[in-house]
């Protein structure tokens, strides 16, 4: 249940497929069902699965553009969602029995992470001009470019870390508590990492991401 | 260590997932929420000049009625006037009738008192003068016979006016 590398299930292609990336592809596959059947007809007024769509998009429609403006917002709104229903829903996977959250894997969290580090630096570069954005790092003063540097980083790390560690410490006190009382603790251990600490998490995680681009922008 | 290998199938997978979620929710979900969103403004446009439009013509019949019901009871209160002058004429015209009706009754029935009266002293008279002559045997000529007749006639009169 519980190991620091991941167990291969197969080879594609002659590479490796660890596990944690099956559930991200099982994930994507129940995703990808939802919006088939939440935008296969599209009535004016909405239910079920098309409510919970329109939901979604009105929530990170809202998000992005509160906080990046209109422009900006419409730009990265796809890419701001996908983040969150991404994250979200691999947090979620972790509430199901015998399998393990692929956010509580360093790999997954640090590939978003850097992922989002790559967009907020290319789009400053973009809006600002390289020089402005090479200048940023020696403001307010040119001795501070290294701990800037460091800042940047910095940001890349707590970014990926700070799902990692929450996932991976839910998976951690589960497997411990599994050990000890079977069945029940455990249980109820998994349904409050998955559920509640998922969602928060994810919520961050998204909601970073966007901070990060507004502020490098500006 | 991290396995970039991992990392780009994470990557790969999350750009793939982008990719699908863009095209099959994003783009027709948001183009179906705005056009919704344009039709109901289009609605709530056309309703609320609709509405004004009404508001319009409500104020429109509620003057050509408050128009038409002075007109009407204009209408009422000059045939109320004219029915009264008109009463008022005949009224006035059927009492000049009567007092004239009345004036030409008293008229012929003077008229026909004096007729009589006259009729009734010839009478009288006649009757007297026949009666004295047969009394008297013709002492008294036609003329003296009149002249006292007459003065007994009109002192009965006076009599019977008294």
């Amino acid at each position: 249940m519980l190991s620091i590398e991941p167990n291969i299930v197969f080879y594609l292609f002659g590479m490796p497929i660890p596990d944690f990336v099956l559930v991200i592809w099982g994930v994507m596959a129940a995703i990808i069902l939802f919006v088939f059947f939440a935008t296969r007809k599209l009535q004016a007024v909405p239910g079920g699965a098309q409510n919970v769509a329109e939901m979604m998009m009105e929530f990170f429609d809202n998000l992005v553009i509160d906080m990046m403006g209109k422009e900006a917002g419409e730009k990265f709104m796809p890419l701001i969602a996908t983040i969150g229903i991404f994250t979200l829903a691999l947090n979620l996977s972790g509430i199901l029995p015998f399998v393990n959250a692929p956010t509580s894997r360093l790999e997954t969290t640090m590939a978003l992470g850097l992922m989002v580090f790559v967009v907020v630096h290319g789009y400053s570069i973009k809006r600002k001009g390289l020089g402005a954005y090479l200048k940023g790092y020696i403001d307010p003063y040119p001795f501070m470019l290294p701990i800037n540097l460091v800042g940047e980083f910095g940001k890349l790390l707590s970014h990926s870390f700070r799902l990692y560690g929450n996932m991976f410490g839910g998976v951690v006190m589960t497997f411990v508590f599994f050990q000890l009382v079977p069945w029940v603790v455990p249980g109820v251990l998994n349904v409050w990492f998955g559920a509640f600490v998922g969602v928060i998490q994810s919520l961050v995680f998204t909601m970073l991401a966007v901070a990060y681009i507004q502020v490098m922008a500006e | 260590m991290l396995n970039p290998m991992y990392m780009a199938q994470v990557l790969v997978s999350f750009f793939v997932l982008m990719g699908i979620l863009t095209y099959f929710l994003y783009n027709p979900v948001k183009k179906f929420m705005a056009d919704r969103a344009a039709g109901i403004e289009k609605s709530i446009r056309e309703s609320q000049s609709a509405r004004a439009q009404a508001e319009q013509l409500l104020e429109k019949y509620q003057k050509e009625m408050a128009g038409a019901r002075a007109e009407s009871q204009k209408i009422l209160d000059d045939a109320v006037k004219q029915g009264q002058k008109v009463r008022e004429q005949i009224i006035a015209e059927a009492r000049d009738e009567a007092s004239r009706i009345m004036t030409k009754a008293k008229a012929d029935l003077e008229q026909e008192v004096t007729k009589a009266m006259a009729l009734l002293r010839n009478e009288v008279a006649d009757l007297a003068i026949k009666s004295a002559g047969v009394l008297i045997n013709r002492e008294l000529d036609d003329a003296s016979h009149r002249s006292l007749i007459q003065e007994t006639l009109e002192g009965m009169e006076q009599r019977h006016d008294q």
